[in-house]
Formats: structure tokens, C-alpha cells, sequence
């Protein structure tokens, strides 16, 4: 189908795709926020489900009339990563949602994309591109520079949809930012239920050490862990740091009992071989965007075994409906994404396909205050991500943290070979209480 | 014990940052090229190596298939050979492509383009790998020993080992090789070096492609301790630069042991962090090369060693603005238009333009104009954005004047990290300020005790209930802040330029051309280093304000170490040596519209990146002095034009007309008519003065005296140590002994207090500053000379020396006599008490030298004592009223001129030859020492200074 039906509009922020080296902070800063390349091995299977493609995108529905403008933003492509298919997925999906799914409202979906680069200016940009264009709403699944781009869409009253964010002012505003993730939960969940798990009360978290990587530290973090009776390490490892043995020693050094590594992949790959190369012998969680195909090369034989980690999507688990309807809308839909199989990928369709799904009510002119009136009154919906997980913006989920939509995710438990085998929903709803 | 054991953990990055560092001083020494690339470079030996193992053969060549199957993976050997001898053509093709066409160009220059091989390394490596991570397998045994509480891992110890070994083996090879020495001869002298039948250009092929080999071992050693992935070296350079610092880019064991040093300190330091809370939980780390370098500075002192070119040039022409009101009338006009014709996305990137080229002007000042290499402008910048924001959301502090003290913040953090500059030059000072800007962005910018981890917000301007901010949604960009940013670059680039003219601008010049001969003249240069990185830094802090009010949330990002290469980068080839050149820097800024324009017109796709770097190294060889030069040369043409079509002026020194009317007018009051007072008041006395070079002496317990208007010649043959009295009593050289001016002990001063006290000098290669006009190479020395007096006294020295005609033109221009004529006017503008002419008629032929007779004579006439060191003893004796002869740095015989003609032992010591050659009057510019035979008046003043002590 490609970019028949409506028409495309690509806005690209400005690429100052300037020196590679400007760009190496902010991909490390990435790792945190964000998806790398979860490049699930698990191909074999594929055939299954493209077989029942059909099946699973339903009938036709197709959506007329004016089209209704969505913005959609990534950070493209810089010398350090390129997470243009996260645009790519997310028209793909609007495609489906325009043919099969009515639209909004029954009106055709146009995706406005804007690229990021990584850079807060051009960040900042394409947040007013986006109030320029007139879109009534905006999607983002991971950036670096959230916060530079959501802040001019806030401020112009246009809801905005995340699929994973960390900043605490976005995540507390009730009326127009719908956050896919709970912060707080996202990043405590796993290592504090494994702790428990192990019997061990404290924890070494390993996280790159830029200020957006540590907002949970500097904010309720410290209250989560305590009244979960866990000490807590923040080993910040600086960007460029070639060994990290060295803090990994402290980690070995210390009484930790669970290591949890916060970063994408060349950073976990350092730190799993650093805290293997000093005799770490806890237990180690982590976030999925760690293991990809490159982790796997990159840790010896066995090494990620046992590793518990969180996820946002069910990227790879063949078994679970909702990655089967990604892929059937990606064979469908997604003639130009490169990579299916990949959690930046299924990000930028899930957000998108999250912020279709919660204005399926939709009634009355397709207003930025319409919309965020409807996401904020909607039903319990089922989050297109991965099964077994539901959502309902409108700050009923964490009060602290109005924007947050669900405090449910993924965990999986890796294999020998470092897939996970299958993921299950977890609900870290009691994990927040009294904050 | 924990202290060892966490020591011990940092071997892995000490083996890395030592590794790439003995890359960077072997490239270094062999070309005089700070190769940023080097960690590229090592980067695509890994990768090469990792594809090897497993079987594949990566393919750089944009065209060709990506890998090519080998059918099986490679050993360890196999790979390894393969790879360093690809590292070897790399190496060969940068030299040959690049660095080649680049030798003569200014260090400046030669780093620079190295950013842009770094930038298409990175890009097509990038696209042709991927952005995924690559691991590769060990290479050494990975056990882990454990003694007691302290653990080795075994691999980081090999690794070390290695680079250690590696090195050592480097360090005899240069001594003991006759490659070596013929390496070392081409770094001391490239003229030397032809001399003795070297080609220097294969001795730097063989470098390049063994420097080359040498960052491929790294890359390969690293590899396994590091993923791969296009951009994993990039940030390990401040540390690997900062132990090449310590062993001042040159001995390879102390800057191995210095990289290993930097990383075992550095884990010690996260150690300490992690167990004390009390202190900084953020930036322990990035410190750590920082305080290595400032210790290495304190104990060993110096910098880089310079290396001797055939033609060494510095930084590019730096043009004297002409007028002001048409430039910013019609800059003015443009900027309004373009903020008016535009909107969205290109008026943010002309608003973007406009800050940059205010970042851009702030190299200017510091780097274009004082010659100070900072890579710190974007760093003060950020300094001054997070202080607005403290301002403005904490204090309150209203629209104009918030982002004035951010900017004044800016000001003092800046003269603190230009302090290094009082001691170091050229690249070195480069250097250390990365690892200021490094270290300021980790303790600062990237610390979530200070700034929120959101950001710093910062209040959007206002003032008389106008809405100055950016705006945003619909509004942005608004154009009322452009218009803040329009009038505060057009405030800036006024200022730049008037400093161009000023007294200190010119100071700046001087400083830049030749600090020795800028002190000789009474410039304080401390004095003008610091207010150089003082006005840089206020300038990069209004720069720095402006850009936190277009983002409204300030992060680190925007600051970083790395960003200031970056913009050294784009300001040196906009052209860093002139406003135009700033304003060319914004527009070619990432934020600038040539970036919007590129990106929105031309779609380059993937290759982006590398034509960019492709672009900027073809840029840069074809315009070493940055862009901006060409239209410095249409503006000249323009004014040449105009200027023919006027009236010409008078040719002033045509030296056979106007010395034969010259001496008919005054010739015979000259030589007769005032003799001068021998016995007149002391004007200058020294006594005892000896100056030791090491175990020589060059001067050995010379006492004279010069008394006010009076000439005393100083002579003697070659090397008696005529310069270096010349140089001890100006405070050039360690001398002991009683130095009094007027009476006054003047021996313990610095060599500019010494002018201000009255004593005026001359040099032997004269040091005049070729960008400079005569009038402002004059007004330079005019120092104690009220501004508004400043004038009268600069003409009244040309004047004297009969050149006022000359005023105008840029002292690069003139024939050596008239060059001498002015240093001589650059003496006396001060009214020194005394004046020191060292060699003044070298180069002169008998004519001129009679003409200048007369000229030194007018001197004596204003009541000055004139101390006169000359080959030509015809001279010497025709002028002066006493006469010193020194020999083997003692005197001799004195007396007046009659009596030393008359002198025996004069004769026979060193007048027995010359007497008679002083009959035929030969002009003394066939002596051997003078070395100022300078008639192209464009060689490196530096050059002959230095070698002009030694002698």
C-alpha cells in the first residue's frame, strides 16, 4: 500500500547532523530514555503469523473525509543511531488505522513527522513545527530531547502521547501529556521484586551519568526503595567511559545483591562484562532496550542467562496477539521499515496505535481539546503492545503522576542464548502506594 | 588496600586513553598535526580486525559491496597483519590526500581538518557498518587475580603491559634507528632536513602510515575491553591528549605512563565519590585529566614543542576594518530583511545564525586576534546560560541586565581558564582548555546537585512590558527576539571591530605575532592575554544568554567539550581572524542557515556527514585562512581601486633622492653641528652584568654607561655577546648585575616594565607585526601615552624617523629599510630615556646606512641616550660620540671613536679586517649572526628570536 491513502507530510526537523561527537552524549543519554535496537532472534517463527495476517487486521473500515493531522516525532537518524523506522511504523499504523479501524472519528489520519536529530534545539523546533501545523495531537515513542520538544506542545494546549518519558514535570501534568509507561514503576519494579525475590535488601543501579538518566534518583526514587526496605547504589558511569571494571568493582565491592543496568546496548554490554570480569555474584536485572542481537554477540557464552528484564513490548514473543497483529500490519502496512523484529520499530507503532486506540469514543469536531478531553475520560483499553496489559489515561493509574496511563509492563527472564522466553505482564501498582 | 584495588580496576581505561595517546604523539611528531582522527582512525582498524575474525572483510569504498567474504574466520595473527596493513594505507592516503597538501598551513589549521577526517570516518563508517555495537573476542587471557582484597583482571594488566612495551619499543626505535633519527632531525628543522639530502615529505609518509599502524594496534587492543560502535573513540581524546600534554608530545614513556596514570586515577576517584556522599557525586572523573595536566604544567613547565618549518605561518591576515557605518548599516538592513522574509523553521535558523556568529566573534577576539587557542568559547557560553537561568528564576533579575551579569559570570570563569595561556601557546593551550571545557561540563552542566535533571529553565525576556522572548507554538520564532539578537551581534561585531583598531587590539596583534618582541615593545602581555580571554568570554557569554532564551530549557547538551571543537572548527574555517570571518561562522554554524538550506534543498541522505567532512578538508586546503579570506582580498582590491583613482601620495622613502636632499638640508648640522654629550647626565648604567646560557658565559662583568644624549656604539666580532647585553638590560635574558635607569635599579623588572620605565629597544630581526599598519606597529609601543596623545606621538615618531608618509601601509609591505626605520619609530613613540638599537643597519646598503646615521643622530637630538650595537663599524664609528668593544663577552677597550680606530689591541683583537672594509664601507648584511637578512619581510619572527638568544 505504501503511501497511498492519505497523504504524507515529512517535516524534517533541522538536521544539524553536525560533528558525530556533539551527537555521543545525547545517544548515551538515549539509552536511558529509550529503545535501542531490540532485535529479537526469534524469525523463525514468523511464518505462523504472517499467515493469519488477514485474519488479524479485520475488515476494511476505511476513514473519509477531511484529514485529521497527528504529529509523530523521532529522532531520525545521527551518526550514533538511526531510529528512522520509528516514523515509518507509526504511518504504517495510521495507514491501518485509516482502512481498517475508521480512522479518528471516521476521519483519515495524517502523520506529520518531525526529526529530532537528537539536538534540543531542533528538538525545540519541531515541537512548534508541530503547534504550526495545526496537528490535534502529537506521538513520540523515545527521544533524547523529550522534554525540549513536549514543551511547546504543552504550552499550546496539544495533547501529546509518550510511550516512555522520564521528566517529572511532563509526567504530573493532568490535562494534555499521556504517558504509556509509569516512570517510577518502569524503573523499580524488577529490580525491587527480584531483591525480594533473592532475599537480598540492596541494589546497585548502573546508569549513564547525564542528568535526564537520573531524574527518578532526584525525585521519588529514594521513597520507592525505602519504604520497599531496599538500600540502593546510583553507580553513574560518565559518557565515553572506554572499561567500566572500575565501577564495577565498587558494585562487586559492595553488598548489593541485585545489579540494574540502565543503558542500550554497547553500555550493557560493558557493564554485563565488567560486572562478569570482577566476580559479581548477585543477581542482575535490567531494561530491555539492553539485549539485542549485538548484546548477545558481545557477552560470552551463558552470560545473560537468568537476567530478569523489564520490557514496554512484547518485541519478538510470537506467542502474544498483540505482536502478532505488529507484524500483520507491518506486512501490510510497513513496506519501508527496515527492521520489523525491533523494539524502536514496534514503538513508533505503539504509541501511534495507543493514541488511536484511546480516541476510538471520539464524537464532535476533531479538536487538540477535544482529543485530550476524550483521552482523558477514556475506558480501560487494551495497550496494542503486548498482552495481558491495559490502559486508561486521565490520572487514575498513579495519582503522583497523573499522566501516567498504566502501571502494568513486561518482565521476561533471558535464556541461555539471551532471548527472553516469553514475557508476562507484572502490575507494580503496590509498589507506589503511599507516594 | 581499597585505595590499591581501585587504582589497580582503572588499568583497563589507563591501557586505553595511553594506547591512543602514543597515536596521537607519534602522528604528531612526525607532521605537526594534532590528528583529532586518531581515535577514528583506531576505530576502523578495529573494525577491520573484528570483521577478520569473523571471516569478513569490511569494504570502505562507497560503491562497493560492504563486506567480502573471506569463506573463513581469521586468527589472531592473520587478522591483525591484515588489518595494521590496511591501517598503513590509511595512513599513506591522509598524508597524501590530506595532511600533504596541508603542511605549510597553519597548525590551527592541519587540527582542524583533522575534525573533518574524524567526521567522515565516523560518517562512513557509520553507514557502511552500522550503528549496532561490535564485540570482539579477548585477546588476552581474561583471569581474574585475586590478592587479598585486590583484584587484577589479567586482560587489563596485558593490556597495559602492551601499551607499555609498545612504547619502549617505539622510544629505542626513534633513538637507534637512522629512520629515527632522520624523524627527529625532520621534527627539529624540515630545512635542516633537505639540507642533509632528506626528503622530510617520505620521512612524514613513513610516519603517517607508522602513526597510523600505531592507533590500528590500539584500536585492536581496546576493541575487546570496548564495543565497536562509529562513535565509541571520540570522547577517550581529552584524557589520551592530556597525557600526550604531560609528555609534552614528545617522550613516549612519561605519556604512557601518564595515560595509565589518568585512568587508574580516575577509577580512584569514582571510588572515592561513591564512598564519601559528601563529595561531588558527578565529574570526580572528568577532573582527573585536567588536574593531571595543570600538575604536569607545574613540575615540568613548557608546552609543545614547536617544530621548525621551512615556512612557518601562523594564523591568517587579520585586516584593519576600514569604516564602520557602511558595514553596519547594511548589515543591519540584511539581518531585518532576513528576519522579515522569513518565518517557522528559517527565521529560527536565521535568529540561529545570529547567536552563533556572536559564539564565532568571541574566537575572534581570543584566538583570531590574541592568538590564544581556546576551546572553551562554548563552554563559557553555557556558564552564562545556566547562570540566567539561576537569574532569572531564582533572583528575578529583570531582561537587560540578567543576561549582562551571565555574560559578566561568563567573564571571570573565562579569565580563570585563560590563566593557563600566561604559560602555555599554540595547541597546547588548545589542549587544556578542552579539558577545562570537559571538566566544567561534568562538574556543572551534567550535575543533578546543581541543575534540575530536566534542565535549567530560564524566563523569557521582557522589558518596558514588551515581550522579547522567542515565543512559541504558533508565534515561534517571534520576531522580536531576532531582533535582540540582531542588535546585540551588531553591538558585538561594532565592538570586534573597533578593537581591531584599538591600541589594545593592537596589542593583541603583537601578542599574537611574537610575545617576545611584544614585551620588547612594553606591551604587558599578561596584561593583554587576560583581557583577550576576558572580552572572548563576555562576548561568548551574551552568545551563551541569547541561546538560553531560544531554548527556554537548558542542558548540557548544548555545551559540551566536544561542541567546542566543533566550533573552533566551523570559526577557523569561516575564517577566525576577522569579524566578517565571525559572521561567516554563524552562517556556516550547524544552527545557521547553510545547514537548514542544505538540509532542506540538497538530500544527501546518508552521505551527509561525509560530504560535510569531505567539504571542510577541500575547504581548508584550499583556504588555509577559512573562507572569509576572500572577501578580505575583494575588499582590498576594492580600496586599491579607490585609491588609484585619487591622487597618489607621495612615495616616502626613496632612499637615493631623499638621503642626497636630506643631507643637503641638515647633512651638515648633523655631522657637525651637535656632538654629542659624553658627559651629559647617566642616563643608563650598567654594571657587572653577566649572563650565563647553561655553563657558557656569554657576557662576562660588562660595565658601561650611556648618558643622555649621547650614542655609544657596543661592538664586536661575532658571538663577543653584543645581543646579549643588548637582551639583559631589556630583560630578555638571566643576567646578574646592576641594570639602572635614570639612577633607577630597573634589573628585577619584567621586560615591559622595563619599557615603561624608559627603555626603549629595537630588535636585531626587528619583529615588526606585518598585519599590523605602520601607524599601529608604532602605536602598539605607545605605552603611558594618553589616548588622546596617542596620535600626535605616533606621528612625531614617524616623523623623526622620516616616514611619515608610510602611516598607512601594512608593515608586510616594506622594503627592509624602511621596515628598520620603523622598528626604530616603534622605539622611540615612548620618549625613551634610552633606546637599545640592536643591528639597526643590517640589510641597509651604504646610502641608507648614512640616511639612518642621521636618523639615529635626530634621536640623540631629542635628549635620549642611544645604546648602538652594529656590524657596521663605519657606522658605529661615524655616529657615535663613546664606544664599547666586547670579546668573548668582555670589554675590551672603550673610548671615543678615535681612540678605539686608534686602539692596537681593538685592531688586532677584531678591527685589524674589518678596518679596511670600513674604508670601502661594505654594508654588514653579509654577517654571518646579524640572521636578519629578512628581505622578504615574511619569514617567522619567532624563528629568529629564538635562535638569536642561543647564539
Amino acid at each position: 500500500m505504501g503511501d497511498q491513502g492519505e497523504a504524507r507530510q515529512r517535516t524534517r526537523g533541522r538536521s544539524g547532523r553536525r560533528f558525530a561527537a556533539g551527537a555521543l552524549a545525547a545517544s548515551m543519554l538515549l539509552a536511558v530514555a529509550a529503545c535501542g535496537d531490540d532485535d529479537d532472534s526469534a524469525s523463525d517463527e514468523d511464518e505462523t503469523a504472517v499467515e493469519n495476517a488477514a485474519d488479524l487486521l479485520g475488515p476494511e473500515d476505511p476513514a473519509e473525509g477531511e484529514p485529521v493531522r497527528i504529529g509523530m516525532i523521532t529522532d531520525g537518524q545521527t551518526p550514533n543511531f538511526d531510529n528512522r523506522d520509528e516514523a515509518r511504523s507509526a504511518e504504517a499504523a495510521a495507514e491501518f488505522w485509516n482502512e481498517r479501524r475508521g480512522g479518528v472519528g471516521g476521519q483519515p489520519v495524517e502523520v506529520v513527522v518531525c526529526e529530532t536529530v537528537a539536538d534540543p534545539a531542533t528538538a525545540t523546533d519541531c515541537g512548534n513545527q508541530m503547534v504550526e501545523q495545526e496537528v490535534v495531537a502529537v506521538a513520540l515513542s523515545q527521544s533524547a530531547v523529550t522534554e525540549q520538544v513536549w514543551e511547546p506542545i504543552n504550552e499550546a494546549g496539544i495533547p501529546m502521547f509518550l510511550l516512555q518519558a522520564s521528566g517529572e514535570e511532563l509526567a504530573a501534568d493532568d490535562e494534555t501529556t499521556f504517558l504509556m509507561t509509569n516512570p517510577t514503576s518502569t524503573l523499580f519494579g524488577i529490580p525491587v521484586t527480584t531483591a525480594e525475590e533473592e532475599g537480598a535488601d540492596h541494589i546497585a543501579f548502573v546508569t549513564i551519568d547525564v542528568p535526564v538518566a537520573l531524574t527518578q534518583f532526584e525525585s521519588v526514587g529514594p521513597t520507592v526503595l525505602e519504604n520497599a526496605g531496599m538500600d540502593y547504589d546510583l553507580v553513574r558511569i560518565p559518557p565515553g567511559t572506554a572499561d567500566m571494571t572500575s565501577q564495577m568493582g565498587e558494585v562487586a565491592n559492595s553488598d548489593a545483591g541485585v545489579a540494574h543496568v540502565v543503558g542500550n546496548d554497547a553500555f550493557c554490554v560493558a557493564a554485563f562484562n565488567g560486572l562478569a570480569a570482577v566476580g559479581f555474584e548477585g543477581a542482575i536485572t535490567a531494561v530491555s532496550q539492553c539485549i539485542t542481537d549485538a548484546t548477545r554477540e558481545g557477552v560470552p557464552e551463558g552470560g545473560l542467562e537468568g537476567i530478569r528484564i523489564t520490557a514496554t513490548m512484547a518485541v519478538g514473543d510470537t506467542e502474544d496477539s498483540a505482536y502478532q497483529l505488529y507484524q500483520a500490519v507491518m506486512g501490510e502496512y510497513g513496506d519501508d521499515v527496515e527492521d520489523v523484529e525491533n523494539a524502536l520499530a514496534m514503538g513508533g507503532y505503539t504509541v501511534m496505535s495507543s493514541l488511536l486506540a484511546s480516541l476510538e469514543g471520539i464524537e464532535g469536531d476533531i479538536t487538540p481539546e477535544n482529543v485530550a478531553e476524550t483521552i482523558r475520560t477514556m475506558d480501560e483499553t487494551e495497550y496494542p503492545g503486548a498482552d495481558g496489559v491495559t490502559f486508561q489515561c486521565g490520572g487514575s493509574a498513579f495519582e503522583s503522576l497523573p499522566a501516567v496511563c498504566t502501571n502494568q509492563s513486561l518482565a521476561a527472564t533471558l535464556d541461555a542464548e539471551g532471548n527472553p522466553a516469553s514475557y508476562e505482564a507484572v502490575d507494580f501498582t503496590d509498589l507506589l502506594e503511599g507516594l | 588496600m581499597d585505595h590499591i584495588a581501585s587504582l589497580l580496576l582503572g588499568l583497563g581505561n589507563g591501557g586505553v586513553f595511553a594506547a591512543l595517546a602514543l597515536a596521537l604523539v607519534i602522528t604528531y611528531r612526525a607532521s605537526g598535526v594534532v590528528n583529532f582522527a586518531t581515535g577514528a582512525v583506531a576505530l576502523y582498524v578495529a573494525y577491520t580486525y573484528a570483521g577478520l575474525r569473523a571471516g569478513e572483510l569490511l569494504v570502505p569504498v562507497p560503491g562497493l559491496p560492504k563486506t567480502v567474504d573471506l569463506g573463513q574466520d581469521l586468527g589472531f595473527a592473520p587478522a591483525v597483519f591484515i588489518a595494521l596493513a590496511l591501517a598503513a594505507v590509511v595512513g599513506a592516503l591522509l598524508y597524501v590526500l590530506v595532511f600533504r597538501p596541508l603542511r605549510d598551513a597553519p597548525p590551527l589549521a592541519r587540527a582542524v581538518a583533522s575534525l573533518g577526517v574524524l567526521v567522515v570516518i565516523q560518517g562512513v563508517l557509520a553507514i557502511r557498518q552500522g550503528t549496532a555495537p561490535v564485540s570482539v573476542a579477548a585477546i588476552f587471557p581474561t583471569d581474574r587475580w585475586e590478592l587479598g582484597e585486590v583484584t587484577i583482571l589479567a586482560d587489563r594488566f596485558y593490556l597495559a603491559l602492551t601499551v607499555v612495551g609498545l612504547a619502549l619499543l617505539l622510544a629505542l626505535g626513534f633513538k637507534y634507528t637512522r629512520f629515527g633519527l632522520l624523524t627527529r632531525a625532520a621534527a627539529e628543522s624540515q630545512t635542516g632536513a633537505y639540507v642533509s639530502g632528506v626528503s622530510p615529505d617520505r620521512v612524514a609518509l613513513f610516519n603517517w602510515m607508522i602513526s597510523a599502524m600505531i592507533a590500528g594496534v590500539a584500536g585492536i587492543l581496546i576493541a575487546p575491553v570496548s564495543p565497536l560502535t562509529p562513535t565509541t573513540y571520540t570522547l577517550f581524546v581529552v584524557p589520551a591528549l592530556a597525557a600526550a600534554v604531560v609528555g609534552r608530545f614528545e617522550h613516549l614513556v612519561p605519556i604512557v605512563v601518564a595515560g595509565i596514570a589518568i585512568g587508574m586515577l580516575q577509577s580512584e576517584a569514582l571510588s572515592l565519590a561513591g564512598r564519601n556522599s559528601w563529595m561531588p557525586q558527578t565529574g570526580s572523573a572528568e577532573l582527573v585529566p585536567l588536574i593531571v595536566i595543570l600538575l604536569a604544567l607545574v613540575v615540568v613547565g613548557g608546552g609543545m614543542p614547536a617544530r621548525g618549518g621551512l615556512v612557518r605561518q601562523k594564523l591568517g591576515h587579520a585586516p584593519r576594518p576600514r569604516s564602520y557605518t557602511g558595514p553596519i548599516v547594511v548589515g543591519t538592513a540584511v539581518g531585518v530583511v532576513m528576519l522579515l522574509i522569513t518565518d517557522g523553521t528559517w527565521r529560527a535558523a536565521v535568529i540561529g545564525t545570529f547567536i552563533a556568529a556572536i559564539i564565532g566573534l568571541s574566537l575572534v577576539v581570543v584566538t583570531g586576534y590574541a592568538g590564544q587557542v581556546s576551546l572553551a568559547q562554548l563552554a563559557l557560553a553555557g556558564t552564562a546560560a545556566f547562570t540566567l537561568s539561576g537569574l532569572t528564576q531564582s533572583w528575578d533579575v529583570p531582561f537587560p541586565f540578567a543576561p549582562l551579569l551571565a555574560a559578566i559570570v561568563a567573564t571571570v570563569i573565562g579569565v580563570v581558564i585563560g590563566l593557563p595561556a600566561l604559560r602555555l601557546r599554540g595547541l597546547t593551550l588548545g589542549v587544556v582548555t578542552l579539558a577545562l571545557a570537559y571538566a566544567i561540563e561534568a562538574v556543572w552542566f551534567r550535575n543533578t546537585d546543581i541543575v534540575d535533571t530536566a534542565g535549567a529553565r530560564v524566563t523569557p525576556p521582557s522589558m518596558f512590558g514588551i515581550d522579547l522572548g522567542i515565543g512559541s507554538g504558533q508565534e515561534f520564532p517571534r520576531i522580536e527576539f531576532g531582533l535582540v539578537c540582531l542588535v546585540t551581534l551588531v553591538l558585538v561585531a561594532w565592538g570586534v571591530a573597533a578593537l581591531r583598531r584599538s591600541a589594545l587590539g593592537s596589542a593583541m596583534l603583537a601578542v599574537r605575532a611574537n610575545e617576545r618582541s611584544a614585551a620588547g615593545v612594553g606591551v604587558n602581555v599578561v596584561r593583554v592575554k587576560v583581557l583577550s580571554f576576558a572580552l572572548a568570554s563576555f562576548i561568548a557569554g551574551l552568545g551563551g544568554s541569547l541561546l538560553a532564551y531560544r531554548r527556554g530549557l537548558v542542558t548540557f547538551d548544548s555545551f559540551t567539550a566536544i561542541g567546542g571543537l566543533t566550533l573552533l572548527s566551523t570559526a577557523y574555517l569561516a575564517g577566525v581572524t576577522s569579524v566578517w570571518g565571525g559572521l561567516h561562522a554563524g552562517i556556516l554554524a550547524s544552527s545557521g542557515i547553510v545547514f537548514v538550506a542544505m538540509d532542506r534543498w540538497v538530500d544527501l541522505g546518508d552521505w551527509f556527514q561525509v560530504i560535510t567532512g569531505v567539504l571542510l578538508i577541500f575547504t581548508l586546503i584550499t583556504n588555509p585562512e577559512g573562507i572569509a579570506a576572500g572577501g578580505h582580498q575583494i575588499a582590498e582590491r576594492w580600496h586599491r581601486w579607490r585609491a588609484q583613482r585619487r591622487p597618489a601620495p607621495e612615495p616616502v622613502v626613496a632612499p637615493e633622492a631623499q638621503v642626497a636632499a636630506a643631507a643637503a638640508a641638515e647633512g651638515v648640522a648633523a655631522t657637525d653641528g651637535v656632538t654629542g654629550r659624553v658627559d651629559g647626565a647617566v642616563a643608563l648604567e650598567v654594571e657587572h652584568l653577566t649572563v650565563r646560557y647553561g655553563g657558557v658565559v656569554a657576557v662576562n662583568d660588562v660595565s658601561l654607561r650611556v648618558t643622555g644624549g649621547a650614542i655609544v656604539g657596543l661592538i664586536g666580532p661575532n658571538g663577543a655577546g653584543k645581543t646579549s647585553v643588548i637582551d639583559a638590560v631589556a630583560g630578555f635574558a638571566p643576567a646578574t648585575g646592576a641594570v639602572k635607569l635614570a639612577g633607577q635599579r630597573i634589573d628585577g623588572l619584567a621586560p615591559h616594565a622595563r619599557v615603561r620605565a624608559g627603555l626603549g629597544r629595537t630588535f636585531q630581526s626587528l619583529e615588526l607585526y606585518d598585519d599590523l599598519s605602520v601607524e599601529e606597529n608604532v602605536s602598539v609601543a605607545a605605552v603611558g601615552v594618553r589616548q588622546a596623545a596617542r596620535a600626535a606621538a605616533v606621528e612625531r615618531a614617524l616623523n623623526s624617523v622620516g616616514i611619515a608618509g608610510l602611516g598607512d601601509r601594512p608593515a608586510g609591505e616594506l622594503s627592509q629599510g624602511e621596515r628598520q626605520l620603523v622598528s626604530i619609530a616603534r622605539a622611540c613613540v615612548a620618549e625613551p630615556k634610552v633606546l637599545l638599537l640592536d643591528e639597526p643597519a643590517a640589510g641597509l646598503d651604504t646610502t641608507e646606512s648614512q640616511w639612518l646615521g642621521d636618523r639615529i643622530r635626530d634621536v640623540r637630538n631629542t635628549g635620549a641616550g642611544v645604546l648602538l650595537v652594529d656590524h657596521d663599524v663605519a657606522l658605529v664609528l661615524s655616529v657615535c660620540d663613546y664606544v664599547y668593544v666586547l670579546d668573548f663577552g668582555a670589554v675590551i677597550a672603550e673610548g671615543t671613536p678615535e681612540e678605539i680606530r686608534a686602539n692596537r689591541a681593538v685592531a688586532d683583537a677584531y678591527l685589524g679586517a674589518m678596518h679596511d672594509a670600513s674604508e670601502t664601507t661594505e654594508a654588514s648584511d653579509s654577517s654571518g649572526t646579524s640572521g636578519s637578512s629578512d628581505s622578504s619581510g615574511t619569514s617567522d619572527p619567532s624563528a629568529s628570536s629564538e635562535t638569536e638568544v642561543t647564539a
